[in-house]
């Protein structure tokens, strides 16, 4: 089992509340919000594991060394740029989110284009750390954040007022067709990490059967936990009041004996943490994505590769901020939907491109 | 063949220094001149090796045959290397067209200490000296293995000095050395004078924060180094070494942590780790605290905090300035100041930390326990270059935390942790956490992939 793999795919889970996945769910409560996770579950259980699946034939090579090798070009051009774009545009929207998270539940009275500068510096400035670096800061944050956030939750399901016949009553709910679209948005828990197969730390020990399982097993956990706490404690019809509702979920915990008194400054801090690791994460990788599609053919010495690649973080940095200062947060909530489909889509012709290729390499052997 | 002409030519430059001696000695039929630093030689070697064999000697047999049989002295056929042999302590004997070179040289800096820097309370006392070979001495005491190979090295156009590469043959990973000597070959300086020096030569990044070597006086350091396959450089003069490739978790651990059972020294290497974060983000906390976000903590703690403030003029991160000021400049005090001055100035210092800057409503009473827990929690830190750094990283936080509040430090302490993984020691890894290490004492954690 390869522990940066595992982070990977857990760095794609966990960042589910900042990009509106419980939200989007719970809008959904009575229109089948529960059946689309189920079959969410099983179509992206599915598509990582066929994706796992066919990494496994290539033997520790990245997405993207294997795509170089048996993809012809003109499907893998267009693929990188689009890899490229949904990885850029998934790390400016977590960036800007939690930009204004943090202006409201922290500092109300901080301008948000500073806090804006501040996350797109330093996420613009980690995702070009080298890939050793993400992968050990990845491993140390991951086992540091999620005890805390377990310990969240515990709190929270732990307290006298958590109200389990609101959870209950969505078994009321169950049976009813859910909608296409949620069925793409949940399934971004269990591919999330798709698009950052990218690292050659990642890849390099095989897959075993102990990932497979571990992959729908972890994101239904992560789901149950991001989605049905809020019901406790907000109540069914309260519930979609809230526009970060794990914000506010998170508000309602006291710590009695800690040294902080309130749940939301700790999860905040994890959430930082947890964002701009997913930033670094996804902007290195959608850099990586487009240096191999756009300017493979181009031999560039490694300097000039580096400067294009800071030249792209810089271009990334100003359009973010300008995302940042012209959306509003119903744009954004909106543009992150369409973030989903896209990603959705763009990754699951990756999947059977990258499939059939090397199950066609396979066969001519 | 060397004529005297020559040789007195070669010698001539010497001659002008007061402390070059020429000696002329006679014995019977027997005549020979000797050069040599009065400064350098041990003028007992002279005496016993050279005056009394001369004396001595039987008729049979010419000088010539005494000195070839005599350990440590070797006949120099090319005349070009008196000088330099001259100026390593030897004494040049001239005997009928032939020179013989004696080593003699007088070591003044051989003597074992304590060791001060590292001191430990179970572990062993003493430390490196000043003496290249008593180094090694020691060292090879506690390792011997036949695999433990040295190698010297002379660097520094003036200054020569001598440099021995100690690594243990069959453990120590072949393309780590390679990059070392490749380093070390690279060097051309005039003089080398310290291990600060020769770190920052080896290593190609200009602006570097933190050490990428472990210095180290401890010789029993050395032989667990050593037995994991790391490379240890010996600079002579210098009573440390310098041990190659360096991870983090080597600068928070002690030689001693080892004497203890399992759970005290992993409970205190903890201890270490949260020091460590308390320094460097205290003095930021306390900014992000009053300035921005007094409700983090409980009611009572911001309440009592903005009392202690009431007579402060200033903002938080002028009161922070002026303590951490105070506290640097006590610090960086105490250590050049001679010992009995130093006294005097840490109780004055400690005078105005402790009373008088509250008093005059320059600082808050806060503020002062604040920057006495940074100072002390510096200080656990084994090894001093790493405390040094940590004694900089705090101002990153801090000007941080003064911009964003706490936001600005969670950002700051995410950054440090990408800037620590993305360092490099000699090609290795330095801050990760499955280190991987060989474990040479079965008592780190088992490798783990």
């Amino acid at each position: 089992m390869n522990h940066y793999r595992l982070g990977l795919i857990g760095i794609a889970m966990l960042i589910t509340p900042i990009v509106y996945l419980p939200r989007f769910f719970i809008e959904a409560r009575f229109t089948g919000a529960i059946p689309a996770i189920i079959l969410a579950a099983m179509t992206g259980s599915l598509i990582s594991i066929w994706f796992l699946h066919s990494m496994k034939q290539s033997r520790g090579l990245t997405v993207l060394e294997v795509i170089k090798k048996q993809v012809p070009s003109y499907l893998g051009w267009p693929l990188h740029v689009c890899m490229s774009i949904t990885g850029y545009v998934g790390g400016a929207l977590v960036l800007i989110t939690m930009s204004s998270v943090t202006m409201r539940f922290i500092n109300p009275t901080m301008d948000i284009h500073v806090l804006l500068l501040c996350f797109l510096l330093a996420g613009g400035w980690s995702a070009l750390r080298s890939s050793r670096a993400l992968m050990f800061g990845m491993e140390y944050w991951i086992l540091l954040c999620v005890p805390l956030l377990f310990f969240l939750w515990f709190k929270s399901v732990s307290n006298t007022m958590f109200d389990w016949d609101a959870v209950l009553m969505l078994t009321d709910y169950v049976k009813i067709t859910p909608s296409w679209q949620l069925i793409f948005v949940g399934s971004f828990i269990f591919t999330g990490f798709i698009s950052f197969y990218v690292f050659k730390e990642a890849a390099k020990w095989q897959a075993s059967i102990h990932e497979a399982w571990m992959i729908p097993l972890a994101g239904v956990i992560v789901f149950c936990g991001f989605f049905f706490i809020p019901f406790g404690v907000h109540g069914t019809q309260a519930v979609e009041h809230y526009n970060y509702i794990w914000m506010n979920t998170a508000d309602s915990i006291q710590l009695k004996h800690g040294m902080i008194e309130r749940g939301v400054f700790i999860y905040l801090a994890v959430y930082m943490i947890i964002s701009l690791l997913f930033i670094s994460i996804s902007w290195y990788s959608a850099a990586a994505w487009l240096m191999n599609g756009v300017l493979a053919s181009a031999a560039y010495s490694p300097k000039k590769t580096r400067r294009i690649q800071q030249l792209v973080v810089v271009v990334m940095t100003v359009v973010a901020f300008a995302g940042g200062h012209y959306m509003n947060e119903q744009q954004l909530f909106l543009f992150t939907k369409y973030w989903f489909f896209a990603r959705f889509i763009v990754d699951v012709i990756l999947v059977w491109i990258v499939g059939s290729a090397v199950k066609r390499s396979k066969l001519s052997l | 063949m060397i004529t005297i002409g020559e040789l007195s030519r070669t010698v001539k430059k010497a001659m002008d220094s007061s402390d070059f001696k020429t000696a002329r000695l006679q014995h019977k039929h027997e005549e020979l001149l000797v050069y040599y630093y009065e400064s350098l030689c041990d003028l007992k070697v002279l005496r016993e090796r050279i005056s009394a064999p001369l004396v001595k000697r039987s008729e049979e047999q010419t000088f010539t045959e005494v000195l070839q049989s005599e350990l440590g002295c070797e006949e120099v056929h090319d005349v070009s290397e008196v000088v330099e042999k001259l100026l390593r302590g030897c004494i040049v004997i001239y005997v009928k067209d032939h020179v013989f070179v004696l080593q003699a040289l007088k070591v003044l800096t051989d003597q074992v200490r304590e060791a001060t820097v590292e001191a430990s309370i179970e572990g062993p006392h003493y430390c490196l000296t000043e003496n290249l070979h008593m180094n090694l001495n020691l060292i090879r005491q506690r390792y011997p293995s036949k695999d433990l190979t040295a190698k010297e090295k002379v660097l520094g156009r003036i200054s020569n000095t001598k440099l021995i590469l100690l690594y243990h043959e069959g453990l120590v990973q072949a393309e780590v050395l390679a990059h070392i000597e490749q380093q070390l070959s690279r060097i051309d300086v005039d003089l080398i004078q310290s291990h600060g020096q020769l770190e920052a030569l080896m290593t190609k990044k200009k602006y570097r924060l933190f050490p990428l070597m472990l210095n180290t006086e401890r010789p029993d350091r050395i032989a667990l180094n050593l037995a994991q396959g790391k490379v240890v450089i010996l600079l002579d003069g210098i009573p440390s070494a310098l041990i190659a490739p360096a991870v983090f978790y080597d600068f928070i651990s002690a030689v001693d942590d080892t004497t203890q059972s399992f759970f005290v020294s992993h409970s205190i290497v903890l201890l270490r780790y949260m020091a460590l974060l308390i320094t460097i983000t205290l003095p930021a906390l306390y900014i992000a605290i009053v300035s921005y976000n007094p409700e983090i903590f409980r009611v009572q703690l911001a309440v009592s905090i903005a009392g202690s403030r009431a007579s402060v003029p200033y903002p938080s991160f002028v009161e922070v300035f002026i303590m951490m000021f105070i506290i640097e400049t006590l610090i960086e005090a105490s250590i050049r100041l001679p010992k009995y001055i130093g006294q005097a100035a840490t109780t004055v210092g400690g005078l105005i930390l402790g009373q008088a800057a509250q008093q005059a409503g320059l600082v808050s009473s806060i503020m002062i326990i604040v920057t006495s827990m940074v100072a002390i929690v510096n200080f656990v830190i084994p090894i001093n270059a790493m405390s040094y750094a940590m004694r900089v990283v705090k101002y990153p936080f801090i000007l941080l935390s003064m911009f964003f509040g706490i936001t600005g430090i969670i950002v700051a302490l995410f950054c440090f942790s990408m800037y620590l993984a993305n360092m490099e020691s000699f090609g290795q890894p330095y801050f990760k956490l499955f280190v991987g290490e060989k474990s040479a004492t079965g008592y780190k954690h088992k490798e783990t992939s």
